[in-house]
């Protein structure tokens, strides 16, 4: 089953320990700005360097904050305004900080047959958060419910940042997950 | 686009349009319209709105018309019964999105019209959280907002400062970035494209909602800069009540900057006079006409009694028409018998018109601005066009945006520098070496275009060895930049063509400003860039009309066509039936240097602030004290009235008389009455001929209009033979040179053959500017002009661009803030060898360490307290570029 974002191995999460980005943050990091640079020799028009470089920034900045669409813009050489409107287009960019593990629930209409609606509620219970409403409090943890992860035939699914667990997640299969989310091996059986 | 027609049919009808028309305006030209929300003749097609979508023979789907060319042998439908339902679906659907309240918001536009027309009724209701915060020019309530896109691709595609972006998903449209609370707080510059552009009125003229439609337009062209935009007046109970911009119009291409677009409220500011005054015992008093015309003559008749002709002046108004500017030089010429004669061009681009004339032959711009588009590059020195000709500055913005290498020779880091493919920023005062060093390695490095230079040129060896001492290390010394820089830029200019040069006053207002601008046309001859379409030398004139004052004859050494007096002398006694005086004039400066001398008497100021806009304001002061008689024909009561007027004849505005304005690119276009002159106003031809009758000479000035003032200098100035009023109402704005009425006028100067035959290179000598800095005046002040102000502001100082930049500002380098201890906003002691003044310091990278940069339009400023004496060794145009000054902070008293 494929995500519809291409496989993103820079958006793994950060291990154990590892703080999340500085959210105050203005600037890329001149890595990155390299990363950037080889992006947009691979197009004709510098426009289409958007979507990549706003992931880059997502992983430098810890969410698209609006100083990371303003360093998107600078680092393309493109109005701040097209940024603006591509970043808020896409719901998977986070326009507000996350935990470092943001756990997303379909609630579409297969996911929604087999207890999706309990499965998030059970998401919120045990991560003390509600969708929307940023990170817990210990940073770990934020929700969101989402359209279609594309497991229908195997739903309720769950997302944890880019990574897509399918196989019919109950409540034990979601405690597996956020413990091994704590232990730093948290991909076992993703997708 | 060619000229070949596509023939199809539309509707059963067989119609016909040139290749590349889109089917839109394809049904358009051929009286069928099509309903449309989303286009904009100005913008690139979108296809948002779907409401054009139109039946095609053979193809599965409707197409958008908006977005479908032309193609020979096309069958379309245009109005199926299927095509209709659907339009009225779409527009049910987009009417439940606006609010059925408050329908004066709809009024007159496209929307309302399309809602009529499909029998539909807005049914939605008003959202407060999508009204923003006020502005002074634009209302914004997103109630209204059906989600065309024409705001966004209009900041997008034309202005080029994208303000306006889409958010989310569904089509909301919002601030870009949102950080932006409002427009205000943004980077909008207020040109008003968004509401002019939109069809539901959800971006809206703050003046439209209050006044309502105007009940007439009346076109005409724009008072401020001399790009010469077209405006259409819209006219509500005898006032002004709006300005918009023109799509057909061939300059501005229905685009104007914040001034042209909502900078017309001074002609009804509360201050301006109506009714002429006398001077008595120090005090204004009001007059009738007749007393003050016959005041005015009387002090004429007596300064020309006791000095002669040379005890009279005349200061032209590069504000007024070319007729007003005709008839004022043939005034001082017949009336006063003296060459005293001048306009502003002295203080701005005299050194343009003498540097260019002695290059090529014609003192003007050589190409037009549609040769923007046509450039392979664009060079723009000295100018900051974005703020001071924004419909120019947009344009190589765009320009610039699509790829197009641009290179900037400018001190300050201006909106153009920060985009360009190369920044030089020499040190104030050393355009020539820095232009000398291109010139010699475009020569040393077989960059010139020998073929040109062979069969166009004359004195190229005195010149190529004359440049060999200007290696790039020494000018690069000189100015302060990488001598690698002025390789790549040299290199840039010669093998990129065709390449376009636009310059302003920072080449101008120099000591050697001729010089500089003579070095750029030497740049232009080397690589062959003149008498090509997107090449040559253009300067960015200041004022609305400051080609067409010089160009009239308001100069003391030249007549109507910038014909030198000895070579025209003849035709114009001719043609005015009366000879011409033989003693040689005075510029502006001398005139008013002859007054403090007590050699000038009399002096007639029309349209001009010299207290307020010459250099060295103290001393300026102290020989206007010296007049005997100052006569003002203004709006306003100027700072130069105020102080020494002992006459004042109130003026008609640009908005209340007939004739023509000359712009930028010599193009010739019609200034119309829009609304009668204010209380007891007169324009300046009535004045003039007012005047003249007292004096004896009124024969000469019983003109019927502007048409046959302007008719009578087609006979002493060839090359506008062929411009009549007539034909410019029936064709628009046309460039001379055109000497025959079935002449198009002339985009292009030189092409083929330069005015003389060749044109010879004359070696440069550079001169450093004796303003230098030193330990007691470490820093080297630059002036300039800011976007939501015009020169002396006495216009936009009394319109609410005021609450857009209220201020003056310093312009300052942070660490040089720092050092001084200012924070933005804090007041500054500017302090030179002349004077000094005081302004609010606003700390920006734009300007370079050591080198401040004040804005100077209010009188509260008065920047040129503390500007010197330097002028340009040629015109003797002022040196405001340069001058050393020291700074303080001035420490606020604890209370």
């Amino acid at each position: 089953m494929n995500h519809p974002l291409p496989p993103d191995t820079a958006n793994e999460p950060l291990a154990p320990g590892q703080r999340l980005p500085d959210s105050e943050r203005k600037e890329f990091s001149p890595e990155a700005l390299v990363e950037i640079q080889a992006i947009m020799a691979k197009f004709p028009d510098k426009l289409a360097a958007t979507l990549p470089a706003l992931h880059i920034a997502q992983r430098e900045f810890g969410f698209v904050s609006l100083a990371a669409m303003k360093a998107v813009a600078q680092a393309i050489g493109i109005p701040e305004g097209h940024v603006f409107g591509v970043a808020t287009f896409y719901t998977m960019y986070q326009k507000a900080p996350v935990g470092r593990f943001h756990l997303q629930v379909c609630t579409n209409i297969s996911c929604a047959l087999r207890g999706a609606a309990q499965l998030l509620e059970k998401v919120c219970e045990k991560t003390g958060v509600k969708p929307g409403q940023g990170p817990s409090a210990d940073g770990l943890w934020s929700v969101e419910e989402v359209e279609c992860l594309a497991g229908c035939g195997s739903g309720p699914c769950v997302q944890v940042n880019h990574d897509v667990y399918d196989e019919f997640v109950d409540e034990k299969k979601l405690l597996e997950v956020m413990e091994a989310c704590k232990r730093g091996d948290y991909r076992p059986w993703a997708k | 686009m060619t000229d070949s027609l596509i023939r199809l049919r539309v509707n059963g009808r067989d119609v016909a349009s040139p290749e590349g028309t889109m089917l839109l305006e394809a049904c358009r030209q051929n009286g069928i319209e099509i309903p449309t929300l989303c286009s904009d003749p100005r913008l690139k097609p979108a296809s948002n709105c779907r409401l054009c979508e139109v039946e095609v023979e053979g193809r599965e789907r409707p197409a958008c018309a908006c977005a479908t060319p032309v193609e020979e042998g096309l069958v379309v439908e245009t109005h199926t019964p299927a095509l209709e339902d659907f339009r009225r679906a779409m527009l049910e659907r987009l009417a439940g999105r606006i609010p059925a309240e408050d329908p004066a918001r709809l009024a007159g536009k496209p929307f309302r019209k399309l809602l009529d027309a499909y029998g539909v009724t807005p049914s939605g209701v008003r959202r407060p959280e999508a009204k923003h915060p006020e502005h002074p020019y634009l209302d914004v309530d997103l109630s209204w907002c059906v989600a065309c896109g024409r705001c966004v691709r209009i900041c997008d595609e034309v202005q080029g400062q994208n303000i306006w972006t889409f958010t989310g998903r569904a089509g909301d449209l919002a601030l870009a970035p949102e950080l932006s609370p409002g427009l205000r707080e943004s980077a909008c510059v207020s040109c008003g494209a968004c509401a002019d552009t939109c069809p539901t009125g959800a971006i809206e003229d703050v003046t439209r909602l209050a006044e309502g439609l105007p009940e007439r337009w009346v076109r005409t062209t724009c008072p401020y800069c001399g790009t010469g935009c077209e405006l259409d007046m819209g006219v509500k109970g005898g006032r002004l009540t709006e300005a918009r911009p023109v799509v057909a119009s061939a300059v501005s291409r229905g685009h104007l900057c914040v001034k042209g677009r909502y900078g017309w409220g001074f002609n009804d500011a509360p201050d301006r006079i109506t009714k002429p005054m006398i001077r008595r015992n120090g005090l204004w008093e009001a007059a009738s006409w007749e007393e003050a015309l016959e005041a005015a003559a009387r002090a004429f008749r007596g300064a020309l009694d006791a000095g002669g002709p040379g005890a009279v002046g005349v200061l032209a108004s590069s504000r007024s028409t070319n007729e007003e500017n005709y008839l004022t030089q043939k005034f001082a010429r017949l009336a006063l018998g003296t060459h005293n004669v001048d306009c502003c061009a002295r203080v701005c681009h005299a050194p343009s018109a003498a540097g260019l004339g002695q290059a090529f032959g014609t003192g003007a711009a050589t190409n037009s601005y549609a040769d923007i588009e046509r450039a392979g590059l664009l060079l723009v020195v000295g100018a900051n066009p974005t703020e001071n000709h924004p419909i120019v500055g947009a344009r190589i913005r765009q320009r610039a945006r699509a790829g197009v290498p641009l290179i900037v020779i400018d001190p300050r880091r201006t909106e153009l520098a920060a985009l360009a493919t190369v920044h030089l920023a020499p040190r104030p005062g050393t355009n020539l070496p820095l232009l000398q060093a291109m010139a010699n390695l475009i020569l040393g490095e077989g960059l010139a275009d020998t073929a040109f230079l062979a069969t166009r040129t004359l004195n190229l060896e005195t010149y190529a060895a004359s440049l060999r001492e200007w290696t790039p290390e020494r000018a690069g010394a000189l100015c302060g930049v990488e001598p690698e820089a002025i390789r790549r830029a040299a290199r840039l200019y010669a093998t990129t063509g065709p390449a376009m040069i636009f310059h302003g006053l920072g080449v101008t207002e120099h000591r050697q400003g001729t010089d500089g601008v003579a070095a750029l046309a030497h740049l232009a001859l080397l690589t062959g860039n003149v008498g090509l379409a997107g090449g040559g030398v253009n300067p960015l004139r200041g004022q609305n009309n400051v080609q067409g004052s010089a160009q009239m004859g308001c100069e003391p050494s030249r007549l109507t066509g910038y014909q030198k007096l000895a070579q025209s002398r003849e035709t114009h006694a001719q043609v005015w039936g009366a000879d011409l005086p033989e003693a040689p004039g005075l510029n502006a400066l001398e005139m008013i240097d002859a007054a403090g001398e007590g050699r000038l008497k009399a002096l007639l100021v029309i349209g001009y602030d010299p207290l307020l806009s010459h250099p060295g304001a103290r001393e300026t002061a102290e020989n206007l004290n010296g007049l005997d008689a100052l006569v003002v024909v203004d709006l306003f009561l100027t700072e130069t009235a105020k102080a020494f007027g002992t006459v004042f004849l109130p003026a008609a505005s640009p908005f209340e008389k007939e004739g023509t304005f000359m712009n930028g690119e010599r193009r010739v276009q019609r200034v119309r009455r829009v609304v009668a002159p204010k209380g007891g106003s007169r324009t300046d031809s009535e004045i003039l001929a007012g005047l003249a009758e007292r004096l004896g000479a009124g024969q000469h000035f019983r003109h019927r209009d502007a048409a046959a003032v302007w008719d009578e200098a087609r006979q002493v100035w060839p090359a506008i033979a062929g411009i009549s009023h007539a034909r410019l109402d029936r064709e628009g704005g046309l460039q001379w040179p055109c000497p025959a009425e079935d002449h198009p006028g002339t985009p292009v100067l030189h092409v083929g053959t330069f005015p003389g035959g060749r044109v010879a290179f004359r070696p440069l000598a550079w001169e450093p500017s004796p303003e230098a800095s030193d330990a007691e005046f470490p820093f080297l002040l630059n002036t300039g002009r800011s976007l939501f102000h015009f020169n002396a502001a006495t216009m936009t100082g009394r319109t609410r661009n005021r609450d857009l930049r209220a201020d003056d500002e310093l312009e300052i380098h942070p660490e040089d803030a720092a050092e001084l201890g200012l924070a933005a906003g804090d007041p500054v002691r500017v302090q030179s060898r002349h004077g000094s003044f005081t302004l609010r310091a606003r700390p920006t990278d734009r300007v370079r360490r050591g080198e401040p940069f004040a804005t100077f339009h209010a009188v509260a400023a008065y920047v040129n307290l503390a500007t010197g004496r330097g002028r340009d060794r040629v015109t003797g145009t002022p040196e405001y570029k340069v001058t050393a000054v020291s700074l303080h902070a001035v420490t606020k008293r604890k209370a």
